[in-house]
């Protein structure tokens, strides 16, 4: 069966998304890692993340009726146009906070 | 006794015990052709829409009313679950065009206008169309109705006011109808029930859910009355993963089976007629999942309540998202039943 897969470059950041061909829907569809358990960071240290995951404790919202998901907080940018991924802009949850927080911690 | 009443879809009005379906039909009474039809809903409510329609065929113009309107009911919920479209909507037109005839004659007996009321807001009401005046069915409807059809218009009445988003109201009339019944009606009980299990999944009460489910299987399951539960899964929010899946895997697959096929056809006749654009490309999880995160439910609890991890749910919902081509979560309601 042939494979397939898009590449991504933003910011920085490189990786290839496979993708798999669905019969019912008759289009390829990427196949997205768990972006929380293996992470992808851009050059500036900010987290790429998929639209549907859930929010973390730094979230915000513009919405009243909100869906607790990255892709409707107000700290996701979409990487391209239509595309289900994107960054969090949130500098609490950039790598070098991050980072911060780790070591804070183990201190 | 052998009445003309009889001939009106006879095995929904049927009072009989679990198991003895075919028995009951065997066994029925009716003026001609009343038996016929009843095997033709034997046929459709076991799964076996391509036998169910070929039993109708021969009533779908009878001068007969009550056999051509049982017929044409029949008939076009068997071919929507063939995928036969044009064969569906030719049936759903026989029926508009009888029930506008029967309005238009000012002598027609009452009992007639009540049959076709019962017949033109079952199909409108079961494929999510507008009705007139905003109402399921006038008492005085109901009341001219025989025991059995009386229940199942409880049903479509509770099913409307489910659409409407009155949970509460329509668990009601599930409650009062269940408790006026002389004696069991498994067709109309199974399809009370399966409303009551949407009501209490739309009002997050899984538990409750899942019990009304497995009170419509213990009715279902020895006379194989599959029909419904596939006709209604994009509604009862993964209670049929939940509950039958594990336990029942053959029944399960079968009742899938029944909901691609139903579900296909049902769309094409709901999606041009109301506008919606109801996802047609999703397998049943990934629906039952989407349908449960649209309404607002967590991963977490999608997860505990179909019995799966949430990074299962999660993978679904990317698929999801990219089938749909919906870019945030808040954007699915639009492909999703009410």
């Amino acid at each position: 069966m042939e494979t397939k897969s898009r590449h991504y470059e933003f910011e920085g950041a490189i990786f290839d998304i496979p993708m798999y061909y669905d019969e019912l829907a008759q289009m390829y569809i990427e196949e997205y890692r768990n972006f929380n358990e293996n992470p992808v960071w851009t050059e500036n240290g900010c987290p790429i993340t998929h639209t549907v995951e859930e929010a973390c404790p730094f979230g915000e919202w513009d919405k009243p009726e909100r869906f607790n998901t990255c892709g409707e907080c107000r700290f996701y940018r979409q990487i391209a146009p239509h595309a289900l991924i994107g960054v969090c802009r949130q500098e609490k949850r950039q790598w070098a906070n991050k980072i911060n927080m780790q070591a804070m911690r183990q201190s | 006794m052998k009445n003309n009443d009889s001939v009106f879809l006879p095995l929904i009005n049927s009072a009989f015990q679990p198991g003895h379906c075919l028995e009951a039909v065997q066994k029925l009474e009716t003026a001609s052709g009343g038996q016929d039809i009843a095997m033709g809903e034997y046929h459709y409510f076991s799964g076996r829409p391509e036998e169910a329609a070929k039993e109708m065929e021969p009533y779908l113009a009878s001068p007969d009313t009550a056999l051509r309107l049982s017929a044409c009911l029949v008939y076009a919920y068997a071919n929507l679950a063939m995928d036969h479209i044009r064969l569906a909507r030719h049936a759903l037109t026989e029926i508009e065009k009888t029930v506008a005839d029967i309005n238009g004659k000012e002598d027609a007996p009452p009992e007639q206008k009540a049959m076709s009321a019962f017949v033109s807001t079952t199909a409108a009401v079961l494929l999510h169309l507008p009705l007139k005046n905003n109402r399921a069915f006038e008492p005085t409807v109901v009341m001219l109705l025989p025991p059995g059809l009386r229940f199942f218009s409880c049903y479509v009445q509770a099913h409307y006011a489910y659409l409407q988003e009155e949970y509460g109201k329509s668990l009601g009339i599930v409650e009062t109808a269940l408790a006026f019944q002389p004696q069991v009606y498994p067709i109309p009980t199974i399809y009370l029930r399966l409303v009551a299990t949407m009501d209490y999944m739309a009002l997050k009460n899984s538990e409750k859910a899942k019990e009304q489910l497995l009170l419509a299987w213990e009715l279902a399951r020895p006379d194989g009355l599959i029909e419904a539960f596939g006709e209604h899964h994009g509604l009862l929010g993964g209670v049929l993963e939940a509950t039958l899946k594990k336990d029942y895997p053959e029944d399960f697959k079968q009742i899938i089976n029944i909901t691609y096929s139903f579900s296909g056809g049902w769309r094409k006749v709901h999606n041009p007629d109301t506008g919606h654009d109801v996802a047609d490309n999703l397998t049943t999880t990934e629906f039952a999942i989407a349908m449960l995160a649209a309404r607002g439910w967590t991963y977490q609890e999608i997860s505990s309540h179909m019995g799966c991890t949430v990074n299962t749910v999660k993978a679904h919902m990317k698929s999801v998202m990219s089938k749909l081509g919906v870019e945030q979560k808040s954007d699915l309601k639009k492909h999703m039943l009410k």
